[in-house]
């Protein structure tokens, strides 16, 4: 009895831990920064897959099932898969507007949002663009997103949580000084990416994407929009082509051939794309390095 | 590591969690009547005839994202009225064969879906949520939905089993034209046919739903020299296959219907291995 006794306090014990999960691996390095030892965080997406797909797994219903919080980066960007898995779940408190539910793009100004009903133009994210995380401030919000998520399951820890936002914040504003004087000699210059995925990066660090290789988000590239794109890079000089490691190197490879010394930089659009990139800080500590190695690879500023 | 499994997975031991039960009802549910089904298919020698059904109900997706419509009902009229207008198929020239032209419709049908994705306004993302289903998120929901269709359809084929089997004995003896342009009863299993596998698509994917359709009926065809229980044998192998092939992904946390699949394969190998020592000995 007494045995069994401990090892029901064991049990309880390992168990004390806040459970979270999230969808990007992102949502978990920062929900890590800010739980610190209280929580234990799950990621479902790994970091080198497209985030708008991902194939359901039985693990990762347990996984919800058993959580106390989830986080989501929201808008449309896990639309195709997370409903079905929260649902599959069956758990109450971490439905969207349960105390557990963290939608992680609250309070944050986002770009591209549709001003229109009408949307000929082809905008395939009705509430905006979805990869806000892209840009360190705004990474600051998520965080305090999460914290206010942490303080709702575990208002007992409330005070470590603020003070863990604190340094997580300190350390973005600490870091964006260092990243954004590193991509100084990149300021104003024009590259084309892949998939529009950038807007918030190429704001913060003000360069500019004119073209991409996909004709419209998630379609492939087509024969018309690769000269398109070829014609713009060949006629303003461009050099550098974005892609990510989820993408099929063929198109982007074709386009940097027929340009004549084009460069093909893949940035990494999440923590876990490589493995050094183990935490928020790191990815962009990375693709700022790579972007300004791919510049001087180039030879200095393209464009205007 | 074997099996690539990622080291912060728990391991599942129960198989009573509500997710489970529910990809567990809907892959016997599903695996029964398109195993069914699957027997007039693979008599027929129509195989390919379920990827052009399910490339069609894609196509109609697809029309339904570009004129931003809702896509279930579109998809649905468009394989109902896709496998209509397949039961005309019909072939006067005995170098030819009904299996040429579904290549051709699925082609077809697989190009026109690409050119209406590229031009609609929201490209893949209304595309993704409709047409890639698992076993393991399925609601409750759809799966009473599609038992009570699927009952429907399996009722209709029970009650006019004679009519049904007769038609496809006609094209088992007499060849690609054994029906004459139009057959009431070939339009109407055409008809059931589509509706099974547009519901069926969309709770398991694609590539599960050719499986089901083919893979048991083949299974139990070798398991029979005799033909004796052909129906009955497809079924078990259907059944067998869906519930190891969940208990399977439940265990090495796989997707669910790529482990149905490989389960499917599995035990066909292991058919023709009892076909292959049976022969031999008989």
């Amino acid at each position: 009895m007494v045995i069994l006794v401990t090892a029901m306090i064991a049990v309880n014990g390992a168990r004390a831990q806040i459970q979270v999960v999230t969808t990007l691996q992102d949502l978990r390095s920062i929900t890590e920064s800010i739980g610190g030892e209280l929580v234990e965080v799950f990621a479902i997406a790994t970091g080198y897959q497209d985030p708008h797909f991902v194939d359901p797994k039985p693990s990762y219903i347990l996984k919800l099932s058993k959580a106390d919080m989830f986080v989501t980066v929201g808008l449309d960007l896990e639309s195709g898969w997370v409903p079905p898995l929260l649902e599959s779940s069956r758990n109450a408190e971490i439905l969207r507007g349960a105390v557990g539910y963290v939608d992680a793009s609250e309070n944050v100004p986002l770009l591209e949002v549709p001003t229109s009903i009408s949307r000929e133009g082809g905008d395939i994210h009705i509430f905006g663009n979805p990869h806000y995380w892209l840009d360190p401030v705004r990474g600051k919000i998520i965080a305090e997103n999460i914290c206010r998520g942490l303080i709702r399951v575990d208002p007992e820890h409330e005070k470590i949580y603020r003070q863990n936002l604190k340094i997580f914040r300190e350390e973005i504003d600490r870091k964006l000084t260092e990243w954004v004087r590193r991509m100084l000699p990149f300021k104003g210059t024009k590259v084309v990416a892949y998939h529009n995925a950038w807007p918030y990066f190429e704001q913060r660090f003000g360069f500019q994407v004119v073209e991409f290789l996909e004709p419209k988000p998630g379609i492939p590239p087509t024969a018309s929009q690769l000269a398109k794109v070829i014609e713009t890079m060949k006629r303003e000089g461009l050099k550098i082509i974005i892609s990510s490691p989820y993408f099929r190197p063929q198109s982007a490879d074709l386009v940097a051939k027929n340009v004549g010394g084009g460069i093909v930089v893949t940035l990494a659009t999440s923590v876990g794309a490589e493995e050094e990139i183990v935490t928020y800080m790191d990815l962009f500590d990375r693709n700022t390095q790579f972007l300004i190695d791919a510049l001087e690879q180039a030879g200095g500023s393209a464009g205007d | 590591m074997p099996l690539n499994r990622r080291e912060d997975q728990p391991v599942i031991d129960s198989l009573g969690l509500s997710f489970v039960q529910n990809a567990l009802q809907i892959a016997v549910i599903t695996g029964l009547l398109l195993a069914y089904i699957g027997v007039h298919v693979v008599r027929r020698g129509i195989v390919f005839v379920d990827l052009a059904l399910g490339q069609i109900s894609m196509l109609g997706v697809a029309a339904a994202a570009y004129v931003e419509a809702d896509p279930t009902m579109i998809g649905i009229l468009f394989t109902v009225l896709g496998a209509f207008l397949l039961s005309f198929l019909n072939v006067k020239d005995s170098r030819l064969k009904q299996e040429a032209l579904i290549g051709i419709v699925y082609a077809v049908a697989a190009a026109l879906t690409v050119l209406l994705i590229s031009k609609a306004p929201h490209g893949e993302a209304d595309f993704s949520e409709v047409m890639f289903g698992s076993f393991f998120t399925v609601s409750d929901e759809r799966i009473l939905i599609t038992a009570l269709v699927f009952l429907g359809i399996g009722v209709l084929h029970l009650f006019f089993r004679k009519q049904f089997f007769a038609v496809t004995k006609k094209f088992e003896e007499g060849g690609e034209t054994a029906t004459g342009l139009f057959d009431p009863w070939n339009a109407v299993f055409y008809l059931s046919l589509g509706l099974a596998i547009v519901l069926a698509v969309r709770v398991g994917g694609v590539i599960p739903v050719f499986a089901y359709i083919v893979v048991p009926p083949v299974a139990a065809i070798l398991l029979s020299p005799r033909g004796r229980h052909v129906i009955v044998k497809a079924l078990a192998v259907s059944v067998l296959a869906s519930l190891s092939g969940i208990v399977f992904a439940v265990q090495f946390d796989f997707p669910a219907g790529p482990s149905v699949v490989s389960v499917l394969g599995a035990l066909l190998l292991c058919g023709s291995l009892v076909r292959y020592f049976l022969l031999k000995r008989g």
